[in-house]
C-alpha cells in the first residue's frame, strides 16, 4: 500500500512539474515580449526589436536549464527524462545493448542459481530455529579408515544425562519399512526417533500429538507420526486420521499426529516417524553404530565445551570397560566427536559448490570487465554528443546522472534477465535432482539470493557510472572545449584501464581453465576405471527382507526365479553400488580375525567390507579368480568357507599363500578350531562402493546363508532379454512368493555405475562450460579493446605506413603490448591456480592437483585464444591503405 | 567566482527590496532596479529568473498569476514573512559591509 501511495504522490508531483514548466515558459515569453516592445518604443522595427531582444535574452533552453536547477533538482523528473534518453540510446546501438544485457543476464543468472544451491546445501542447510546450536555427536574410527560412524543408545543416555553443555539430545535412525498400500506393497522411508528430536528441531504437531519417552519402552503400544506430505498423499489431509492405524512391516501402528512440513526439511525422504525403542532391562550397548545422535547446545555453550565433556565421559567409560572393549577401542582408535550438524551436512557439498560459485564469480568478473570496456569505448565514441550537451548548458552533474541512468537501465535489464536465467537453471537442476533422488527438497530462489543478485548488478551500475563519468569528466571534458580531430588515439588513462582488464581477465580465465581441465582429466580417468565385473546386461533390484524371513525368502525366490526363461540370477545380501537413498551407505564393514596374524604395534584393527553371496554369484558378475576357486553349492550351504579379494590377500598375506588360511569376520575370534572359516579363493578387486571409492578396504565374500541381510536383499540378474520385460516378470515373481515384500530401485547396473560418477560428471560439465565462457570472454575482451584501440589510431598507422614502416613492424607494434599483458595474466593465473591446489585436491580422482600437463594445456589454450584475439585486428590494421586512412580525416 | 557570489547575494537583496514596496512581476522587478539605479544596474534574465526560483524554493517570496498593467497575464511575486526577515538581515549586512568599505576608502 505504501508503495502505491508514494507512487501516486510522485505522479502528482510530476503533473505539478509539467504545470510549472508551462508557467516558466509563459513567464519568460512575457519578459521577451516586454523587451521587444521596449525596443520598438526606442524606434526599432518589430523584426529588429525581436532579434535584439532574443540576442539579449540569450538561449532560452540554457536559461530554462539554469532556472530548473535553481528551482531545485527534482530527481524523478530528471530520471524520467534520462531513462527516455537512455532507452533511445540503447535502442540505437542494438549490438551494444544485446551484448551487455545478454552477457550480464547469463552470468548473473548462473551465479544466482549457483548461490541458491550453495545457500540451501551449504550455507543454510538447517532451516530450524537454532541452526547454530544443533550438533551431531558421532564416532570416528581412524585406525580402520572410517572417519564417521553414527552413535548408539549407550552414548545417548550417558550424554543426555551428563553433558551440561547439552540442553537436550535425541536419536534418529533411518529405516525402509514395507508398507501395504491399498493395492500393492511398497517401500516407505521412515525414521525411528526419540521424542526429544521434535523439541530439538523446534517443530510442533500440525494435528494430534508427538509421542513421548514411554513409547520407547519395548512392548509399548505401537504409534506413528506421519509427515505432512504422507498425510496429504494418503489421507488428503483429513484430520480424522488421528487414531487410525497403518501397517508397517506387517505390524499395526496407531497414528497419533502429523509433523509439520518444516520437519521434512531435516530429512526430505522420511515419510513417517516411529519411536526408537530399547530394553532398559538389558545391558545398554555402547559399541553399535546405528542411530544418529543429535543434540542442542545450551544458549551460550560451545561445540568445544561439548566436545571436551563428551570426551571425558568416553574416557570414563573406557577406564571402566572390559578388556575386550578396551582392546577394540585401542585398535580402532575410536573417539567421540561433536560438530555442528550444519557443518556436517554441508561438508559433502561445500568444496564442489564453493568451487563452482567461485568459477561462476570469476566468469562474472570477466564479463563485468568486458561490459565496462564496452562502456568506455562507447563513451569515447560519443565525444561529439557530450560536446553538444556541454555546449547546451548541461552541467557535470547532468552528465554523471545521464551515465548513471544508462548503466542503470542495462543493470536492471541484466538483473531481470539474470533472475529469469537463474529460475530456469534451478528448474533444470530440480528436474535432474528429482530423477536422481526423489523426495528431496527443491531448490528455489530465496529472497536473500535475489537481494545478492540485485546487489551485484547495483555494484556494476555504480562502478560503471563512476568509471565512465571519470572518463568523461577528467580526460574528455577538457577536450570538449577545444576542437579535436575525429580519430584521436585513445587516452592514456583509458588504455591503462583496458590493460588491467586484459590482465585480470586472462588470469581468471586461466585459473578456471586449469580447474576445469583437472576435473575433466579426473572424470575421464574415473570413467575409464574398470569396475572389476562385467556390467553388461546386468540388472539389479532391491527388496526389503524382514529379519524373520531372511532364512526362507531368498531360497524360495532363487527357486522361483530359476524358472524364468533367459535369465540367470542370484539373491545376495548386498550388490555392488549399494546406492539406495536415503542411506547411501557403503557395504557393511566388519572386524576381521586371522588365525596366526599378529597386528603390529601401531596397526589398526583388521577389517574388511563383506557381503553374503551364492554359488553362481561369480558367474553372474563375471568375476575372475586369481587363485583357488569360487564356492560350490555345498560350500555355500556349509557356511564354513570364504573368498577374499586381491587387496585382502596383499594386505594380510603378503608373500604367503592365502589359500587354506583361516579367518572370521564380524564375530569374535573363535576359541575352537572348527569355528574358523577357510579361505578357498582370491577374486579380482571389485569397486563395490562406486567408482570414486578411495577407501582401499579389502573385501570378503561369505556364504549368504550365514550372513545377516540388515533388512534388505539384492537380486542380480544377467539376461539377454529386454530390461523392462525382465524387471516386470521378476517383480511378479517376487509378489507371487510374498505379496508383502516391496521391490524398489530396479536399475541396470550400468546406470548405477554412471550414477556413481554423476556428481563428478555434472561438476566437470559445469566447470568446463564456465571455463569455455571465461576464455572466450577474455579473448573477446582482448579483441574488442585492441580493435577499438586500432580504430582510434588509424591516422597514426596511416602515417607510419606512408613513411614506409613495414607491415610486420606495424603488427608487432600493435601486438606487443597485448601479448605482454596476456603473458602477465597467464603468470598471475598460474600462480593463483597453484595457491588453490589444496582446495581442488579433494575433488580429483587419480590426478595430481599440480598436474603439469593440465597447467601447460591451460596456459597454451589461453595464450592461443589471446593471440588469435589480437592477431585478427592487428592484421586488419596492417592492411590499411595509408591514402584512405589519411583522407578519412 | 568570488565576484559572482557577491553579486548573487546582492541581487537577492535588491529583488527583496523591490518587492518590499509591493508585488511585481519579473519584468517589473528588472525594470524597477534599472530605473532606480539610473541604468547602472541592468539585471539580465539569465540571473533574474534563477534567482527568483531559488528564492521561491527557499520560501522568501511567493508567486501568483495576475493581470499586468497592460492587461497581460503575468506572474506576480510577493514577499513572505521569511523574505522580510531575510531582507532585514541582508540589508544590515550590506550596511555594515558598505560602511566598512567606505571607511577603508576614506581613512586608509
Amino acid at each position: 500500500m505504501r508503495v502505491i501511495f508514494s507512487l501516486r504522490a510522485r505522479l502528482r508531483a510530476l503533473k505539478q512539474r509539467r504545470k510549472l514548466e508551462a508557467e516558466m515558459h509563459e513567464e519568460m515569453r512575457l519578459h521577451l515580449e516586454q523587451r521587444t516592445e521596449e525596443y520598438c518604443h526606442d524606434g526599432l522595427t518589430l523584426e529588429e526589436a525581436a532579434r535584439a531582444a532574443a540576442i539579449e535574452f540569450g538561449s532560452l533552453a540554457s536559461l530554462k536549464e539554469e532556472a530548473r536547477e535553481a528551482r531545485g533538482w527534482d530527481w524523478t523528473e530528471s530520471l524520467l527524462r534520462n531513462v527516455r534518453y537512455a532507452r533511445r540510446q540503447l535502442a540505437s546501438s542494438k549490438l551494444f545493448s544485446a551484448v551487455t544485457i545478454g552477457s550480464l543476464s547469463l552470468f548473473l543468472g548462473i551465479n544466482a542459481a549457483a548461490f541458491a544451491v550453495l545457500d540451501s546445501l551449504v550455507l543454510n542447510p538447517l532451516p530450524f530455529p537454532y541452526p547454530d546450536r544443533i550438533v551431531e555427536v558421532y564416532n570416528s574410527l581412524p585406525k580402520v579408515g572410517v572417519a564417521k560412524f553414527c552413535s548408539n543408545v549407550g552414548q545417548y543416555l550417558d550424554f543426555k544425562a551428563n553433558v551440561s553443555a547439552f540442553e537436550t539430545a535425541g536419536l534418529w535412525e533411518m529405516h525402509q519399512d514395507a508398507f501395504a498400500d491399498a493395492d500393492r506393497a511398497k517401500i516407505l522411508v521412515t525414521a525411528t526417533v526419540t521424542p526429544e528430536v521434535f523439541d530439538l528441531l523446534g517443530v510442533h504437531p500440525s494435528i494430534g500429538r508427538f509421542f513421548d519417552l514411554t513409547s520407547s519402552r519395548p512392548n509399548a503400544p505401537r504409534v506413528v507420526v506421519l509427515t505432512e506430505s504422507f498425510w496429504a498423499e494418503h489421507f488428503h489431509r483429513a484430520p480424522s486420521v488421528v487414531g487410525k492405524t497403518i501397517r508397517l512391516n506387517g505390524e499395526e501402528y496407531e497414528i497419533v499426529g502429523v509433523a509439520p512440513a518444516a520437519m521434512e526439511k531435516f530429512a526430505p525422504q522420511v515419510q513417517a516417524l516411529r519411536p526408537l525403542t530399547w530394553d532398559p532391562a538389558e545391558p545398554v550397548l555402547r559399541s553399535g553404530y546405528s542411530p544418529m545422535l543429535i543434540a542442542r547446545l545450551k544458549a551460550g555453550s560451545t561445540v568445544a565445551l561439548a566436545q571436551s565433556q563428551t570426551a571425558a565421559l568416553e574416557k570414563a567409560f573406557y577406564d571402566g570397560a572390559a578388556p575386550r572393549t578396551r582392546a577394540f577401542i585401542d585398535q580402532t582408535g575410536q573417539t567421540v566427536r561433536v560438530d555442528l550438524l550444519r557443518r556436517q551436512r554441508a561438508e559433502a557439498f561445500a568444496h564442489p559448490l564453493f568451487l563452482l560459485q567461485a568459477s561462476a564469480a570469476a566468469v562474472l568478473l570477466v564479463a563485468f570487465a568486458n561490459i565496462l570496456d564496452l562502456f568506455i569505448a562507447r563513451i569515447n565514441a560519443r565525444e561529439m554528443e557530450f560536446h553538444t550537451r556541454a555546449a547546451l548548458g548541461a552541467s557535470r552533474k547532468d552528465i554523471v546522472f545521464q551515465l548513471g541512468v544508462e548503466s542503470g537501465v542495462i543493470g536492471i535489464f541484466g538483473l531481470l534477465g539474470g533472475l529469469a536465467v537463474a529460475e530456469a537453471g534451478l528448474a533444470l537442476a530440480n528436474h535432474f535432482v528429482a530423477i536422481l533422488s526423489p523426495n528431496t527438497v527443491a531448490f528455489h530462489l530465496q529472497t536473500s539470493v535475489v537481494a545478492a543478485t540485485a546487489a551485484a548488478s547495483l555494484l556494476l551500475i555504480a562502478v560503471t557510472t563512476i568509471i565512465t563519468s571519470s572518463q568523461v569528466l577528467q580526460t574528455s571534458w577538457r577536450r570538449y572545449r577545444e576542437t579535436g580531430t575525429r580519430t584521436q588515439s585513445r587516452s592514456m588513462q583509458s588504455r591503462k584501464l583496458a590493460g588491467y582488464f586484459v590482465v585480470g581477465q586472462i588470469a581468471f580465465g586461466l585459473m578456471v581453465t586449469v580447474i576445469a581441465i583437472l576435473l575433466l582429466q579426473s572424470f575421464l580417468r574415473a570413467a575409464a576405471v574398470p569396475p572389476g565385473f562385467n556390467a553388461d546386461r546386468l540388472l539389479s533390484l532391491r527388496l526389503a527382507v524382514p529379519e524373520s524371513k531372511e532364512h526362507t525368502l531368498p531360497i524360495r525366490l532363487d527357486e522361483e526365479l530359476r524358472k524364468l526363461p533367459g535369465i540367470e540370477s542370484c539373491v545376495v545380501t548386498a550388490a555392488p553400488f549399494y546406492l539406495v537413498p536415503p542411506v547411501n551407505a557403503s557395504m557393511p564393514l566388519g572386524a576381521v580375525h586371522i588365525r596366526g596374524y599378529e597386528a603390529g604395534p601401531g596397526d589398526g584393527l583388521p577389517s574388511a567390507y563383506y557381503c553374503g553371496v551364492t554359488a553362481n554369484y561369480a558367474d553372474v558378475l563375471g568375476l575372475n579368480m586369481l587363485r583357488g576357486r569360487w564356492f560350490s553349492e555345498p560350500e555355500i550351504a556349509s557356511g564354513r568357507y570364504v573368498v577374499i579379494d586381491e587387496t585382502f590377500s596383499k594386505h594380510y598375506f603378503s608373500g604367503q599363500d592365502p589359500i587354506g588360511q583361516k579367518m572370521v569376520i564380524n564375530r569374535a575370534a573363535p576359541t575352537t578350531d572348527s569355528d574358523w572359516l577357510e579361505i578357498i579363493g582370491v577374486a579380482n578387486n571389485v569397486l563395490h562402493n562406486g567408482i570414486g571409492d578411495k577407501s582401499g578396504q579389502p573385501f570378503v565374500y561369505l556364504s549368504r546363508a550365514h550372513t545377516p541381510f540388515f533388512g534388505a536383499a539384492s537380486i542380480l540378474i544377467k539376461t539377454e532379454r529386454p530390461t523392462d520385460e525382465v524387471l516386470k516378470s521378476v517383480r511378479e515373481t517376487v509378489a507371487a512368493v510374498d505379496s508383502e515384500i516391496p521391490v524398489f530401485d530396479n536399475k541396470p547396473e550400468r546406470v548405477l555405475m554412471e550414477e556413481s560418477i554423476q556428481d563428478r560428471r555434472a561438476l566437470m560439465f559445469l566447470l568446463v562450460s564456465l571455463a569455455g565462457c571465461c576464455v572466450f570472454l577474455a579473448s573477446l575482451g582482448i579483441y574488442g579493446s585492441l580493435s577499438y584501440d586500432i580504430s582510434r589510431r588509424i591516422r597514426e598507422i596511416g602515417i607510419r605506413l606512408a613513411i614506409g614502416t613495414p607491415k610486420k613492424d606495424i603488427m608487432k607494434m600493435l601486438m606487443t603490448a597485448t601479448c605482454f599483458r596476456a603473458t602477465t595474466g597467464v603468470l598471475i593465473g598460474l600462480a593463483c591456480g597453484l595457491l588453490l591446489h589444496r582446495y581442488v585436491a579433494s575433488l580429483l580422482f587419480n590426478v595430481s592437483p599440480v598436474d603439469v600437463g593440465a597447467y601447460t594445456t591451460s596456459a597454451v589454450v589461453v595464450l592461443i585464444g589471446s593471440l588469435i584475439a589480437c592477431l585478427i585486428p592487428a592484421a586488419r590494421a596492417s592492411r590499411i591503405d595509408p591514402v584512405v586512412a589519411l583522407r578519412a580525416e | 567566482m568570488k565576484n559572482s557570489e557577491l553579486l548573487q547575494g546582492t541581487l537577492d537583496m535588491l529583488i527583496l527590496r523591490v518587492l518590499s514596496r509591493g508585488d511585481s512581476h519579473g519584468w517589473g522587478i528588472a525594470d524597477r532596479i534599472k530605473s532606480v539605479s539610473k541604468d547602472v544596474l541592468s539585471i539580465g534574465e539569465g540571473s533574474l529568473y534563477p534567482a527568483l526560483y531559488r528564492m521561491e524554493t527557499r520560501g522568501w517570496i511567493k508567486s501568483r498569476w495576475g493581470q499586468s498593467e497592460n492587461n497581460r497575464k503575468a506572474k506576480f511575486y510577493s514577499l513572505t514573512k521569511l523574505g522580510e526577515d531575510q531582507l532585514e538581515t541582508e540589508a544590515e549586512a550590506w550596511r555594515q559591509l558598505s560602511g566598512a568599505i567606505g571607511s577603508v576608502m576614506r581613512h586608509a
